[in-house]
């Protein structure tokens, strides 16, 4: 993806040693950029928050997913950037194991560990964006919605497939491979999700480029990203990305239908809505075999990883609470939930948005 | 994949002719064509019956329901806005699969001497 505008010192001084590296003064670019990141570690306030290293943090991930321009692609296993990388994302992990509140462990059985997570997400009470654009989003709003979606679902379902290797054979591995075979669209590109996300984002006149956005998306989104990253990409971390999945499809379907009903209130076409069907349907067979066949599969395999799992998945659920706040919060004063509004709202978007809905047959 | 992935607009000639099943049921497991394991259904829990397998879902006519993925999951709550699969609605309507209709006592009896 395109190289993000820095938003601190931590992040300018590393987007700059990523484009130069190899350069002179590189050895020392290293040490100060160690040095800043020590600093901005101790004096964050909230790091979940923190615009300059979330930011900074989702670049070094994004050199395991499809790189930055103009960045080497050897950069990925560059071992001073890997240590950068773990100093923040154990502070990242810091923080989530401290204030994500679990439930009491069940025992290590399929049906019981099943049973917590649907409890789990059946309890969560967070604030509920999903009614919000079904009943009162503007276009505008859905718009930034698609946005802020755009950060994971563009390459939706890639963290947890690093899961993949990583589970023993058995129950688990199974139950994720038939999950993500689907997310992928079983075969057909047609059909992968993030291509059909992209497809809702142009009905919109958004760009489906990934990453295009990135300047607008407020730190807590990449954090939310940052998140599945940590724990797609650290072995150790295996019970919490499968529980993170299953959490997430728990939480799906339902929403997706309070969204296609907000796209289809304002008039856009079923290619437009379609990503949203897609889930309601998909993720209504997905959380049923991510809760007992691969969260379930996975603490009946490896009973240790059992608190992992449900860590997981309370982190998405916690995670989405804050973000669904913060989103609220801005659209509610009538504020842009971007970092800054989008520069051209009212000109060649609606254009495109125009055409768009012509093209569906729709009224709006 | 025993299912075309078609809309109720194609009409008999989509469907698989009748030979096949037939053909399927002598055949050693060791020829049968990749993918036609058996239809096995998961009951799960106050939710939907998740399918795996070779089945197909037809309308009283014999006309495929379009069929988007592999496993599916029909619903069995009755809330479902996109039958026959589930949309996760089971959630909301508190559907409890423990509860069972009281079976009479007469019944229950003739029941258990048969199980003896």
């Amino acid at each position: 993806m395109k190289i993000p505008a820095p938003r601190g010192r931590v992040s300018a001084t590393l987007i700059d040693l990523l484009q130069n590296r190899g350069g002179t003064g590189h050895a020392n670019a290293y040490g100060s950029l160690n040095l800043l990141v020590d600093e901005a570690l101790a004096a964050t306030a909230d790091l979940l928050r923190d615009e300059d290293l979330q930011l900074a943090l989702f670049c070094l991930y994004e050199l395991h997913y499809s790189g930055l321009d103009g960045v080497e692609d050897a950069a990925e296993w560059d071992p001073e950037l890997i240590r950068v990388r773990a100093r923040l994302e154990a502070a990242l992990e810091d923080v989530l194991r401290r204030t994500v509140p679990v439930p009491e462990l069940p025992s290590p059985e399929s049906e019981a560990v099943a049973k917590t997570l649907f409890d789990l997400a059946a309890n969560d009470d967070g604030p509920s964006v999903s009614r919000f654009v079904a009943s009162k989003a503007s276009v505008e709003q859905l718009r930034e919605f698609l946005i802020l979606r755009s950060v994971y679902q563009l390459k939706e379902a890639d963290p947890h497939s690093w899961a993949i290797p990583r589970l023993p054979v058995g129950r688990a591995k199974a139950a994720l491979i038939e999950i993500q075979a689907d997310e992928y669209g079983g075969g057909r590109v047609e059909r992968m999700h993030s291509k059909l996300f992209g497809t809702t984002m142009e009905g919109l006149g958004l760009d489906s480029s990934y990453g295009y956005y990135i300047d607008q998306v407020p730190a807590l989104t990449l954090a939310s990203s940052n998140a599945m990253s940590l724990f797609g990409l650290n072995r150790r971390l295996r019970g919490a990305i499968s529980g993170h999945l299953a959490a997430f499809e728990m939480t799906s379907s339902i929403p997706n239908a309070f969204y296609a009903r907000g796209f289809r209130r304002h008039g856009f076409s079923d290619d437009v809505t379609y990503y949203f069907d897609e889930h309601v349907e998909a993720d209504a067979v997905h959380e049923q075999i991510a809760a007992r066949d691969l969260a379930g599969g996975l603490a009946e395999a490896e009973p240790d990883l059992l608190a992992d799992v449900i860590f997981g998945a309370a982190t998405v659920l916690a995670i989405d609470a804050l973000l669904g706040e913060d989103q609220l919060k801005a659209w509610q004063a009538g504020e842009s939930a971007l970092l800054a509004p989008l520069p051209n709202c009212d000109g060649t978007a609606d254009a495109a948005l125009a055409t768009s809905a012509a093209a569906g047959g729709a009224t709006a | 994949m025993s299912v075309p992935a078609a809309g109720p607009a194609e009409h008999d000639d989509a469907m698989p002719e009748p030979g096949d099943v037939q053909a399927d049921a002598d055949t050693p497991a060791w020829e049968k064509r990749e993918g036609s394991a058996p239809a096995s259904i998961v009951a799960c829990p106050n939710g939907p019956l998740l399918i795996r397998g070779d089945f197909e879902i037809v309308t009283p006519d014999g006309i495929p329901v379009p069929r988007d993925r592999e496993t599916v999951a029909l619903c069995r709550c009755g809330g479902s806005a996109i039958k026959p699969y589930c949309d996760g609605t089971h959630k909301l309507m508190k559907f409890d699969t423990t509860r069972r209709r009281p079976v009479p006592e007469p019944a229950r009896r003739a029941a258990e001497e048969a199980a003896g």
